[in-house]
């Protein structure tokens, strides 16, 4: 079953004569339970990509479901909602509130929701469980590793068991070995939970960690990878991949 | 041409704030001009002076108000200054990082701080001349003067207005060239330093309760300030008891301004804290973020609620106690001279003659009589002192107090048995009530007649009006009064016709009155105490005397009164309305401030789905807190002050209080408007989208 379905999406910016078209009628669909990523050039249009799907933008044309939803029919109050109960996001920069403490910030999509959830407690123990938060609940942000930071921005975007996870250059600001780190996190919530995630990056290590890469170009489809057996082989690909990308070739439809 | 060019540009970037400043120093800068020009205005200056008698008392109160608020706008700009400039750090960080050197930039700062004064300076002269009539109109109208005014242009106000404004920049101005000569990496430091906010400890938990305490303790004190230094005077009798009630104030003022501060630094915050854990249940909801924010927003301003409290408390006690003093001042005048003309011994035959000289025919006229006498009272006072307290008292019978109250209508019904007297004081409040628990049965002496009275009332209200008598009054029966011995005395009262030749005979009554030579004086000697009859003389002879005057002329009275008075209102008025200007404008700025370190809070909370209107509803929120916090606490610190002004004036009328802390919170409230309008615009943008690309 499709969880996320995009069809003939364009996003024109600008007026008449300095017009941009960061996307370019892009149709793609995502699947429930796969990990999802999003590979191109600087401008390409992943970023627009993203602020759709976050209900931030709205398309000029063509149309995005998201679980069942149409993103065009939500009002203000409606698209907040919506990113409260279907979405969860994990930033660059984390963005976590400094003046809370880790429980609190993870708990904070829950506490936005009008109606008290019962099992709160059940589920920060379950969440921080999986991202190895346990023993620090009671910290604040400023006291915790760029990695350990990153973890709790990843449980506070499931807690509320999202239908997608839009993770936006998730390792951006990690070390190579916190990065690694993050990732396993990362797909071990996809494997175990069942969590659909769609991660853009342009780092090929990073989107390794996907079971499927989808390349835009100048805001159109440009081709996709799938994983095989290793990841190895897998990043391999990827690299191969970013070369045409980048190299003006093609598209060619890779798979095993 | 480079340097214009920056500064042209910075004045661009900084506009709100600049905007800002040059609003509050245009208004400063539009009062000052306007007292200037109403302190030059001759015309006024000499009406006043021939109501008030001494020529100087009107300018140099003036020029202490003056004085006033300038040493107050130069600070308050300052503070607003220093608030301002710490706002452009990044930036002026980052001209020094990019090679700009510090005394280039100091004189760019230099040069902007100019321009806006120099703005501020012009918008507040043209806002002066349109404000100086209406200050002028609104003194005039207070003060019951009949002076023509116009617009009023007087350079040497100008020139005052001018050197204040001059000496105020050019600080400003170098203050700000100095301060951003700091070293760069003061400038270059991270913005957004995640900081983990202050825990409540148990420490600071009792901490503020203790404030709490102080604060409550200090305004109960304040509430019983004589009974309190009283107590306090049998407790410590080692310490001289004159001492006792300033060092008690002193005291009280500290531990008020100490609880205040640790009220807001931890004793509110901690009770909201406390409130949100004790009901967690309910608080994992969005109303518990917005709760969160509300504490950190108490936190973050405990200084400047403190202080915005203080100014509040000192605007509100001003206003109220001005206000009050002025009604009551106005009520004195007709319990002394309740008709047009009062008079008294010697000055009865003086105005029924000039009456009948002028053929003014009075619409209403009583003479009383009366007897003089020296008596001795003990009463608790409000220390709680029984002292013994000799006095010269014109004794009424009754007859004649129901024949005056036909033309003075505040006089109440009064019984009295024989040997039983009311006691009529000027100042009530100096005693405890008589018949009361602390004050039971007491008796009041009479060497002239061997005999003592029973009390059984206290009242301020005189038959003819407290003007006609020496001291104290006492109503007795009828029988008792023939029965005692005294100095045979008249009290006079007319009510005159509005007719011309009335208005001559007051004016010459008035001239007859001015003569310095009419005063009455009874002197106490130790004959007298031993039951002498007494005398009324025109000399003083003896230590302890007593005096009155025997003409008292409504009219004039008033006149005085409501040209001081009203004087005071006035100036009271100017400095309350420069203090809430500068209240509202502290807060406002605070939270625009707060707001934009929060700015990126509630750009999350909006990503992760909060309620658009909710957060909106959370800014009302916050600054509703803000601005009530300050306006309650202050309002109930500035009641129990006047209370204290309470104490020693007799009932003085309160209703122009109420309305004058409504027209505050009035004013409050559209600061508070203003603050959210600009804290919603501000956060209010599109939730910030992802510029990776």
């Amino acid at each position: 079953m499709a969880i996320l379905e995009v069809s003939n999406l364009s996003k024109i910016f600008g007026q008449r004569h300095d017009r941009v078209r960061a996307l370019n009628d892009l149709s793609f669909q995502v699947a429930a339970g796969e990990f999802i990523g999003i590979m191109g050039p600087s401008g390409a249009g992943k970023s627009t990509l993203l602020n759709i799907l976050a209900t931030i933008e709205t398309p000029s044309t063509g149309k995005v479901k998201i679980a069942g939803y149409d993103l065009e029919a939500l009002n203000e109050s409606q698209q907040a909602a919506f990113r409260r109960d279907h979405l969860g996001f994990v930033f660059q920069d984390f963005n976590l509130l400094d003046d809370m403490t880790v429980a609190q910030n993870i708990l904070l999509p829950l506490t936005l929701q009008r109606q008290v959830q019962p099992d709160r407690a059940e589920r920060l123990r379950t969440v921080s469980q999986h991202l190895n938060l346990g023993p620090l609940l009671k910290a604040f942000p400023g006291e915790l590793s760029m990695g350990q930071r990153q973890r709790v921005a990843a449980a506070r975007a499931v807690i509320t068991q999202p239908s997608l996870l839009l993770a936006d250059e998730p390792t951006g600001s990690l070390d190579s070995l916190a990065a690694t780190d993050f990732l396993r996190y990362l797909q071990q919530l996809n494997q175990q939970e069942k969590t659909t995630i769609l991660m853009v990056t342009h780092d090929p290590f990073t989107a390794s960690f996907a079971s499927r890469i989808i390349f835009i170009k100048d805001g159109a489809f440009f081709a996709e990878v799938t994983r095989g057996k290793s990841r190895e082989q897998f990043f391999d690909r990827i690299i191969d991949m970013e070369a045409t990308v980048s190299g003006g070739g093609h598209a060619r439809v890779a798979t095993d | 041409m480079h340097v214009w060019q920056q500064i042209k540009t910075n004045l661009v970037q900084h506009r709100h704030e600049d905007g800002l400043q040059i609003m509050i120093a245009a208004l400063i800068n539009a009062i000052m001009y306007a007292i200037g020009t109403v302190a030059n205005n001759r015309l006024i200056l000499s009406d006043a002076s021939k109501r008030l008698g001494s020529l100087d008392i009107v300018p140099s109160l003036l020029m202490i108000v003056m004085v006033l608020l300038a040493l107050f706008s130069i600070s308050f700009l300052l503070y607003l200054n220093s608030l301002l400039i710490a706002r452009r750090d990044q930036e002026i960080g980052l001209y020094r990082l990019l090679g700009l050197s510090g005394a280039k930039l100091g004189l760019n700062v230099f040069l902007e701080s100019l321009i806006v004064g120099v703005i501020g300076f012009v918008a507040g002269v043209l806002l002066g001349l349109i404000l100086s009539p209406l200050l002028g109109m609104v003194l005039i109208r207070l003060m019951a003067l009949h002076t023509p005014i116009g617009f009023m242009v007087s350079p040497s106000a100008l020139l005052d207005v001018l050197t204040l404004m001059g000496v105020v920049y050019l600080l400003i101005g170098a203050v700000n060239a100095i301060y951003v000569q700091n070293p760069l990496r003061q400038f270059i430091r991270q913005q957004d330093v995640p900081v983990a906010p202050k825990p409540q400890t148990l420490w600071r938990f009792w901490l503020g309760i203790g404030g709490f305490t102080l604060l409550v303790g200090s305004l109960l004190t304040m509430l019983r300030l004589l009974p309190i230094s009283g107590s306090l005077m049998r407790l410590l009798p080692w310490i001289p008891s004159r001492i006792v009630l300033p060092i008690l104030l002193f005291v009280v003022v500290v531990a008020l301004l100490l609880g205040l501060f640790l009220v807001f630094a931890d004793f509110l915050p901690g009770l909201v804290a406390w409130f949100q854990r004790h009901h967690e249940m309910q608080n994992r909801n969005a109303s518990g973020i917005s709760r969160h924010l509300i504490i950190k927003r108490l936190h973050g301003n405990a200084h400047s609620l403190w202080l915005t409290t203080l100014l509040c408390a000192v605007t509100i006690t001003m206003l109220g106690s001005s206000v009050m003093l002025f009604q009551y001042k106005q009520e004195l005048v007709l319990r002394e001279i309740p008709t047009t003309v009062v008079a008294s011994g010697i000055g009865v035959d003086n105005v029924t003659d000039v009456l009948k000289k002028a053929r003014v025919k009075p619409t209403h006229a009583i003479t009383i009589s009366s007897k003089l006498l020296y008596a001795e009272i003990r009463l608790r006072d409000q220390v709680g002192q029984v002292r013994k307290q000799p006095g010269v008292y014109n004794v009424v019978a009754i007859r004649d107090y129901r024949r005056a109250a036909r033309l003075q209508r505040s006089l109440t019904p009064v019984r009295l048995r024989q040997r039983e007297a009311q006691l009529m004081l000027p100042t009530r409040t100096g005693f405890q009530p008589v018949g009361a628990r602390r004050n039971p049965n007491r008796a009041i002496m009479l060497p002239g007649s061997d005999t003592s009275l029973r009390l059984t009332r206290t009242t301020n209200l005189f038959p003819t009006g407290s003007n006609n008598y020496f001291d104290r009054g006492l109503l007795v029966s009828d029988q008792t009064f023939d029965m005692l011995e005294g100095t045979p005395d008249r009290l006079y009262m007319a009510k005159l016709p509005k007719t011309k030749a009335a208005r001559r005979a007051l004016t010459q009554l008035q001239h007859l009155d001015n003569s310095q030579n009419l005063q009455e004086y009874v002197n106490i000697g130790a004959n007298e105490r031993a039951g002498d009859d007494l005398k009324v003389t025109n000399r003083v002879s003896a230590k302890m005397n007593f005096w009155r005057n025997p003409i008292g002329l409504q009219a004039s009275q008033q006149n005085f009164v409501s040209t001081l008075y009203g004087f005071l209102l006035f100036l009271i008025l100017l400095l309350s309305g420069v203090f809430v200007v500068a209240t509202g404008s502290i807060l406002l700025l605070k939270q625009v401030i707060a707001v934009r370190q929060e700015k990126r809070h509630f750009q999350i909370l909006k990503h992760l789905g909060m309620d658009p209107q909710q957060i909106r509803h959370t800014i009302y929120r916050q600054a509703a807190v803000i601005f009530a916090v300050p306006l309650v606490f202050g309002i109930i610190m500035a009641l129990c002050v006047i209370s204290v002004m309470n104490s020693y004036l007799d009932n003085p009328p309160s209703r122009y209080l109420s309305l004058m802390i409504a027209i505050y919170a009035g004013i409050d409230w559209l600061f508070y408007q203003a603050t959210v309008h600009v804290m919603i615009r501000m956060v209010d943008g599109p939730v910030s989208r992802w510029v990776n690309d």
